[in-house]
């Protein structure tokens, strides 16, 4: 069997490698189980990069947003507009605070999940991290928090523009994942060794900023 | 004096003010270059697409509403103006060149596309979003209707908030999401695939490549994958509330108590990540 292609499979996934190269490594695939596993792992990551990667657009469209508002006066006063906004309401902070949610997200599950490995193997003492002031639902909350007032302010904002139905799915549908973060969080309270819950609260709190994002640039082509 | 009575009738019709405007029926053909672009923004009512092999976009549209074109070498956009108090829905029915690229948006209307082969953005506020066709990259959405996308062949994303998206016979990367209603992806050829509801059932059928990644999770709501017998995965399964089932023998390699609990498939090669917090994960054979 040929060398294994490692180091080639990231630019095989862009599309960057020549024709030459890319029949190269594919042929090795054909063969080479460890290479195909590799390969899918690095697929994973790109599909779990995918959200980060969209955020520079996002900050793109809400600033677009907020200058259609400022267009329109008769629509939303400009000082109605400015006295609504918050003052802490800018879209890098939106931005910033989406890709901070994801950090200590990852972060405090790995901290949970390897305080208990530390308690085990002579590291610092699980009592290190108190659990009742550092939890991951505790860290996630602040930034998260901040970007759903924000975006549930911009849909009041939208709202005279927008059919009243609408506005009323989308917060229903907002609702049915806070919903299930609250079953969540729930259940992580009961059981907070069940560690793929953290996984799952961090996916539902990543849906809630996607359904947001996806409605804001629909909303935002379409009208 | 009756003729006096008729002539002042006649004068009263002439200048009331109208109180419905002429349905424009607009029907307007414009020559194209080679990769076309079609962009075609709508407020209220249905825009349907379809192709054919001429270098020239056909631009129909019955309604209140003044159409607006704009044509810039390849690029042609055409674009709803409604008039107040003049009703609102305008429908348009387009036939473009068989590979244009197409954005289409529209509010309160259906989206219909079929047969192109260029790339495809189309997404509508409050209406089914229906496209076959479509390559390189294909981007549908719709916020309270669902989404049908059939044919298409590229990097694939498909979104509803408040319904049902279906994904046929497609090839490529694939993201298709809702927040309520299920997400079926039937004959889909994919090599990374993210498919995501939270009130809604998610269901997978198609190839498992060896050097895939298959990402299914739901809230509420069972995920059904079938498994081809040839398959070589790691399936990483998780429920919190529901069973697993399966229609024929697996092995379970890792089961710990409030972890994933994983199967393997062959020598394992795919990875393959289900999810559910009250739902069931349900795993099929196919026969090919």
């Amino acid at each position: 069997m040929s060398e294994h292609p490692t180091e080639r499979l990231s630019a095989y996934i862009d599309g960057e490698l020549t024709a030459d190269e890319r029949t190269s490594v594919e042929q090795h695939l054909e063969t080479c189980a460890d290479c195909q596993g590799v390969l899918a792992d690095l697929r994973g990551i790109v599909v779990r990069a995918r959200s980060l990667e969209d955020r520079p657009p996002e900050s793109d469209l809400w600033t677009g947003i907020e200058a259609r508002l400022d267009e329109r006066p008769e629509v939303v006063p400009l000082e109605t507009h400015r006295a609504r906004r918050r003052p802490s309401f800018t879209m890098p902070q939106m931005a910033a605070a989406a890709v901070a949610l994801i950090v200590l997200s990852v972060s405090a599950t790995w901290w949970a999940r390897s305080g208990a490995e530390r308690g085990t193997d002579g590291g610092p003492p699980v009592a290190a991290v108190p659990p009742d002031t550092a939890t991951p639902t505790q860290l996630a909350s602040l930034d998260y928090d901040t970007a759903v007032a924000d975006f549930e302010e911009l849909l009041t904002m939208y709202s005279d523009r927008l059919d009243p139905q609408t506005v009323a799915t989308v917060e229903a549908n907002l609702m049915v994942i806070d919903e299930a973060i609250d079953e969540i969080v729930e259940a992580l309270e009961a059981d907070p060794e069940r560690s793929q819950l953290y996984d799952s609260l961090t996916s539902a709190r990543q849906r809630k900023l996607d359904v947001m994002r996806q409605t804001t640039s629909i909303i935002r082509t379409s009208i | 004096m009756r003729y006096l009575t008729i002539a002042i009738g006649c004068a009263l019709i002439i200048l009331s003010p109208a109180t419905a405007r002429p349905q424009a029926a607009v029907d307007t053909l414009l020559s194209v270059g080679a990769n076309a672009t079609v962009e075609v923004d709508n407020m209220v009512g249905d825009i349907t697409i379809s192709t054919w092999d001429r270098s020239a976009v056909r631009v129909q549209a019955t309604g209140p509403a003044d159409v607006h074109f704009d044509r810039e070498e390849s690029e042609v956009s055409v674009e709803a103006e409604m008039v107040p108090g003049h009703g609102r829905e305008t429908d348009f029915t387009l036939t473009i060149p068989k590979d244009a690229d197409i954005h289409v948006h529209t509010v309160e209307g259906r989206i219909s596309i079929e047969g192109t082969t260029g790339r495809i953005d189309a997404h509508s506020v409050k209406g089914l979003v229906r496209v076959n066709g479509g390559r390189n990259a294909v981007e549908v959405g719709s916020v309270e209707g669902g989404v049908e996308l059939s044919g298409a062949r590229g990097r694939i994303e498909a979104h509803s908030v408040n319904e049902f998206v279906a994904l046929t016979d497609v090839i490529g990367d694939i993201e298709a999401t809702t927040v309520n209603g299920p997400v079926t992806l039937e004959r889909c050829d994919t090599r990374s695939l993210e498919a995501s509801s939270v009130n809604g059932a998610i269901v997978f059928q198609g190839p498992i490549h060896s050097d895939g990644w298959y990402s299914m999770e739901t809230h509420n709501g069972t995920i059904e994958l079938t498994i081809p017998q040839d398959a070589s995965a790691t399936i990483s399964a998780f429920t919190y509330n529901g069973d697993f089932e399966a229609d024929f023998p697996v092995t379970v390699t890792e089961a710990e108590p409030g972890k994933t609990t994983t199967f393997r498939f062959g020598s394992g090669d795919a990875r393959i990540e289900l999810e559910t917090f009250n739902g069931s994960i349900v795993l099929k054979r196919s026969n090919q």
